[in-house]
């Protein structure tokens, strides 16, 4: 049973669902916890802006749709069974590329604490 | 009692604490106010100007007693001898001179002319163990998310194993209350917001589920701000990264932030009370 494996995402049960369920795509207008994963997702490893009231209201709307179709184009996440290009939906294979890049992401966050720093200037 | 005994006391950005007199005419606070000061007033009697330079470290509670001591000592225990004093800090060493300035109040030391702080270290969640008198420093406040590294450049600054988090933006700035305020003519704190971030955290200290909360890829996730009450001043910082940003701020070249208070505080102290 395939499972999410970065520290964001772990044990969540929507996104774990999202990984094996067609119908549990993130699409435009759901909301809830899971989305503000995602959306912190999405500005970490690709960057972009997500205003204010998708943020507050963990939506997932026009502009957080917008970053998801950006990432997708740049990681190449397109299901060719059925579509030519890239669309703005999580489905199965983004969430785990989400899932994968964050993984990395995580270990260089570790890795960062340990990075000796510049020292102050005189 | 003749208020003849200035202070000026710097702690700087991550140096050891160690109080070291240092000899005024070498030292990094510009004392030629001071002196026209003293030819101009010299009728007023004669004054003792000393000037102690140190660093800070995490538990504050024993070098904030040394420096007591040390002030006691100079003044024969007879605190009320104490004529113009100031503070000038930056980043770590900040936690210091606020405990400082805290205790002063507490022993009934005359108000103090001038504190300057520049990039004072809040901790998201807090730090361990506080600040005596001054608290954990930790923002009252939840971040706006201004947007995160810019598309395309995401490869280059990965692969210099750095991680970026999402910014935060100029118009959202973390703001903390201190416990006991520190008593003074002037209490200035620059600071700069280009190394502040946000990320998504399991529980903020606000007490909200898997929300944003302030954070920096600097170690502890510090971050910089206003203190409510001070008064604050935002300056640009040009680094790459959020340390550098930092240590912008912290330098004492003249032109930088640091430098400013540094002339602040030379100011402040040629305007020593009256005997």
């Amino acid at each position: 049973m395939p499972s999410l494996q970065s520290e964001l995402f772990r044990g969540d049960a929507r996104l774990e669902t999202c990984l094996i369920r067609d119908s549990a795509h993130v699409t435009l207008g759901t909301e809830g916890e899971f989305v503000s994963k995602i959306q912190y997702a999405l500005l970490v490893l690709h960057g972009g802006r997500i205003p204010e009231v998708e943020i507050r209201r963990r939506l997932y709307g026009r502009e957080t749709a917008g970053i998801v179709l950006a990432y997708k184009r740049r990681r190449r996440i397109i299901n060719f069974s059925y579509q030519q290009a890239a669309d703005d939906i999580v489905g199965k294979m983004t969430i785990r590329a989400l899932d994968a890049d964050m993984l990395v992401f995580e270990a260089r966050e570790r890795l960062n604490q340990f990075l000796p720093k510049p020292p102050v200037r005189a | 009692m003749a208020r003849n005994q200035d202070f000026v006391f710097t702690f700087m950005a991550s140096n050891a604490f160690s109080l070291t007199v240092t000899n005024p005419a070498v030292s990094r606070v510009p004392i030629g106010p001071y002196q026209r000061a003293l030819e101009l007033r010299k009728a007023e009697g004669p004054r003792t100007l000393t000037i102690v330079e140190s660093g800070s470290e995490s538990d504050l509670t024993k070098p904030v007693a040394k420096a007591m001591e040390f002030v006691r000592d100079r003044t024969n225990g007879k605190l009320d001898t104490i004529g113009a004093f100031c503070i000038v800090a930056s980043s770590n060493g900040c936690s210091m001179a606020l405990a400082f300035g805290a205790a002063l109040k507490k022993a009934g030391a005359p108000r103090l002319s001038y504190i300057g702080v520049a990039d004072v270290t809040f901790f998201p969640f807090g730090r361990d163990p506080a600040v005596p008198g001054a608290g954990a420093l930790q923002p009252r406040n939840a971040p706006l998310i201004f947007g995160g590294i810019d598309a395309g450049a995401s490869d280059i600054v990965l692969s210099a194993l750095k991680v970026h988090y999402p910014r935060t933006g100029r118009l959202s700035v973390p703001e903390v209350v201190l416990n006991e305020d520190v008593d003074a003519e002037r209490r200035r704190n620059f600071f700069q917001t280009e190394g502040n971030h946000a990320k998504l955290v399991k529980k903020t200290p606000l007490g909200m589920p898997f929300d944003w909360w302030w954070f920096s890829s600097m170690k502890f996730g510090e971050v910089h701000g206003e203190l409510v009450g001070w008064d604050n001043k935002r300056f640009d910082a040009d680094g790459l990264f959020d340390d550098e940003n930092h240590n912008d701020l912290c330098s004492v070249s003249p032109a930088k932030p640091t430098g400013i208070l540094l002339t602040e505080a030379g100011a402040a102290l040629a305007r020593f009370p009256r005997p």
